[in-house]
């Protein structure tokens, strides 16, 4: 009985403790598996691409004049600094070329003339419709143009506190107007890799590489945030289909770089390869290498519109024999000279061309027809006459000009001479005894009356230039020297390497003289 | 029933007042006072409303000591509504919780955000529950480079790198170790229910809820009742009482020290105000009108 009564009361004891947890627990939490959290030990860091390392050339000294010039943008608000692309600068003056650099738009046009390439790197101010215009002129005329933008420099103001990246301005735009003349647009996007990457999906890596002197020994580039590039022209480099452009989300193989316009236009997505330390990962020194090389290249051919950069070597100042030094001409020669030191180039006369020089000839019309002059003029295929509009129109025209015995090395074969006519009564029909008004037809141009008329005729070569003043008499001569120290021929016309231009003084007189 | 077991007819008559109290009475009386040792299972709550730095991360870890500490408190919940933080508070907290949760099991509610280091904290609980419009993800490493090194003029240092941290390469490795650990701790939480590739993981990117539960970034769209009805039905539990972990810890309440960058202007930035690797997502702030 007393254990039946123990047994209640035990019950009675734990029945509230069970009954209260079956009201609160149906059960108990068991991790069937422990917990598992990364392993950071097992996470190996990617090593950095080494360099490859880069054989110097010793490249043999130029003469200053010689030397090619690269011109360096820094006047378009690029968002660069010259110190940051130090290695760039080094690969360059390395190979003996100069660098310069422009710092004000409206010189541009002035300073193209006088270099053989133009680099363009993240410029944020626009380029005024002029400048574009010499710019492409400068192609035209052979000049080197290679531009760079980088998406991590497109920004010249970022909204720190609101984030509005709204106001950015893109590089890309701007470079863009450059390169529409030939095919080439940047994309206002950034490249990325999620899949192959340099240890940042921004950090791109490069081994699809066209055949091109720019591309040579290249095995794996890095770009360090690239744009790609639409274009018709010959792709450089080509990134992998794991690559995709931040506009799309999607892989194409867009190309970084291209080349087009006879294969002197470049243009690249990245500016940071060619920056420390990135420039001495993978091949980044080798394509900087190949970059300068291209750009430190032969010194372009220079033509007409260069003026007055046309010399690059020192002067002969070469006078036909006859020709008296008077005050006239010793001003002629004087202005001469000046012109030539403000490009730091030496003038010395001499009866005949010397190597290593470019020559300057000074000639009246009358004079030009001597014979060591025609191996020069006989390229521009001028022909002189008396005119038939003038008082006499049933007079012949009297041909003058001679054929060359043969052209000279120096004369550019494009300009030979179409089959010249025979000289004939050449001194005296220069003459202009008779009132005949004497008249110089220009292939191409037309004809025109010498009167008041000076031509500066150019002819480049790989061994020499050559320039030729042509007017009526010493003082027109003179007069129309003075055109090169003012630096203008605006007031000429001027077509291919021929320039027409007014002389003054001789106008005054003639029209004094009437 | 065995015959043994079953009390004689008689067995009732022969209780008087006396017995039923000392034999009956009493031992229940006893048993129910007993059983108030048997607590009522508690659902702790932690809340994250801020960034995740030093002070919301020492909060947030005391809060889970308590928890662990406490065996009433039968699971956790986690309501959320934070873009991330510093790297080293948020993995602070990750390995505190995972700790926890080898004895409770722990739920998150998204509330406004889990972003970045909250939804790495996210993915290291046990279910997630979101709003259909709750911004989810921005999985990945943000951080500004450090300078690149120099030696000034009157301070003296003991090495290269000892004003400047770290080169920036080595920054940049860093941050990218970080990446895959976050990838690691997203795998590892979310395992089958993952329904999407590393590359769309690390793509940064924010979801809604309702995208982000078709990735398999979260496991359901819901309020925090059924968050709690859930954490209760995986701890086994019922009749339970919700409380705030906070207040059972006695922390005070809760002010947010300056972990965002204020503006010259005196405008709240969504950057963080010190240089470092974080787990941040950094919204699109809005222009002032």
């Amino acid at each position: 009985m007393k254990t039946n009564r123990m047994i209640i009361a035990l019950i009675c004891l734990v029945l509230p403790a069970l009954i209260r947890t079956l009201w609160f627990f149906q059960g108990s939490y068991t991790r069937s598996e422990p917990v598992a959290t990364p392993d950071y030990s097992q996470i190996e860091l990617q090593t950095l691409p080494l360099s490859t390392p880069v054989v110097l050339e010793i490249t043999a000294s130029r003469a200053d004049s010689s030397r090619p010039v690269v011109l360096l943008d820094i006047g378009h608000d690029n968002m660069f600094s010259v110190s940051e692309i130090e290695p760039f600068i080094e690969a360059v003056t390395d190979l003996k070329a100069e660098i310069r650099v422009n710092d004000d738009p409206t010189m541009l046009a002035q300073m193209l003339k006088d270099v053989d390439a133009y680099v363009v790197i993240a410029p944020t101010l626009p380029f005024e419709i002029e400048e574009r215009d010499a710019i492409n002129k400068f192609v035209a005329r052979g000049g080197r143009l290679l531009v760079i933008t980088d998406p991590t420099r497109d920004m010249s103001y970022y909204g720190y506190v609101f984030g509005d990246t709204a106001a950015k301005l893109q590089s890309v735009n701007i470079a863009n107007t450059l390169l529409e003349a030939y095919q080439i647009a940047f994309a206002e996007d950034y490249l990325y890799d999620m899949v192959e990457n340099e240890a940042n999906f921004r950090n791109i890596i490069l081994t699809d590489f066209a055949q091109d002197v720019l591309t040579k020994n290249l095995n794996q580039v890095i770009f360090y945030s690239a744009h790609s590039i639409r274009t018709q022209a010959k792709a450089l480099i080509t990134v992998s289909e794991t690559t995709y452009s931040s506009l799309t989300d999607v892989g194409s193989n867009h190309p970084v770089s291209a080349r087009a316009a006879d294969e002197q236009v470049v243009a690249l997505g990245d500016m940071t390869f060619m920056t420390r330390p990135y420039v001495q990962v993978a091949d980044n020194q080798l394509l900087v290498r190949n970059l300068a090389r291209w750009l430190s290249g032969e010194k372009r051919q220079r033509n007409l519109h260069d003026f007055p950069y046309l010399f690059t070597r020192p002067v002969v100042l070469l006078l036909p024999k006859d020709v008296t030094l008077d005050q006239d001409m010793l001003g002629m020669v004087n202005t001469a000279q000046k012109f030539l030191n403000a490009s730091n180039l030496s003038l010395r006369l001499n009866d005949k061309p010397l190597e290593g020089y470019d020559l300057l000839i000074a000639s009246t019309y009358q004079q030009s027809q001597a014979k060591e002059l025609q191996l020069y003029l006989g390229a521009f295929a001028l022909e002189f006459s008396a005119g038939k509009g003038a008082q006499d129109s049933n007079r012949e025209a009297m041909a003058l000009t001679a054929t060359p015995q043969s052209t000279p090395e120096t004369v550019n074969p494009a300009l030979t001479p179409t089959p010249a006519i025979e000289t004939e009564e050449a001194t005296d029909t220069l003459r202009d005894k008779t009132g005949i008004k004497q008249t110089v037809t220009i292939p191409g141009m037309g004809r025109f009356s010498l009167n008041g008329i000076g031509l500066i005729l150019f002819s480049p070569g790989n061994e020499q230039n050559t320039l030729i003043l042509l007017a009526s008499s010493e003082e027109s001569l003179n007069d129309l020297s003075l055109l090169l120290i003012e630096e203008d021929l605006s007031d000429c016309l001027i077509q291919e390497n021929i320039a027409v231009c007014p002389v003054t003084r001789e106008s005054k007189n003639n029209s004094s003289g009437d | 029933m065995t015959k043994s077991m079953i009390p004689p007819k008689n067995f009732f008559k022969s209780w008087d007042i006396k017995s039923i109290l000392l034999w009956g009475a009493l031992p229940l009386i006893t048993g129910i006072l007993l059983s108030f040792f048997i607590k009522q299972p508690l659902i702790g709550v932690i809340r994250l409303t801020d960034a995740i730095y030093n002070l919301s991360a020492r909060d947030m870890i005391t809060q889970i000591h308590y928890a662990s500490q406490h065996p009433e408190i039968k699971a956790i919940v986690l309501v959320m509504d934070s873009p991330g933080g510093t790297v080293a508070d948020t993995e602070a907290v990750y390995m505190e919780l995972a700790r926890l949760r080898q004895s409770k099991p722990v739920i998150t509610v998204i509330e406004g955000m889990a972003a970045s280091g909250a939804y790495y904290l996210a993915a290291g609980t046990d279910y997630i529950f979101a709003k259909p419009n709750s911004t989810v993800g921005s999985i990945g490493v943000y951080s500004s480079l450090p300078k690149y090194p120099l030696v000034v003029d009157d301070v003296y240092s003991t090495g290269p790198y000892k004003l400047w941290g770290s080169s920036r390469d080595a920054t940049m490795r860093e941050i990218e170790i970080a990446k895959q650990g976050f990838l690691q701790a997203v795998k590892l939480g979310r395992a089958k229910a993952l329904k999407t590739s590393d590359e769309i993981i690390l793509s940064g990117q924010v979801w809604n809820g309702s995208e982000s539960l078709k990735l398999g970034l979260v496991d359901e769209i819901g309020s925090l009742s059924q968050a709690y009805e859930k954490a209760a039905k995986m701890a086994h539990i019922a009749h339970y009482r919700v409380e705030d972990l906070r207040v059972l810890a006695g922390l005070p309440e809760y002010t947010p020290d300056q972990f965002f960058l204020t503006s010259s202007e005196g405008i709240l930035t969504p950057y963080p105000a010190k240089a470092g690797i974080y787990y941040l997502y950094v919204p699109p702030a809005e222009r002032l009108p």
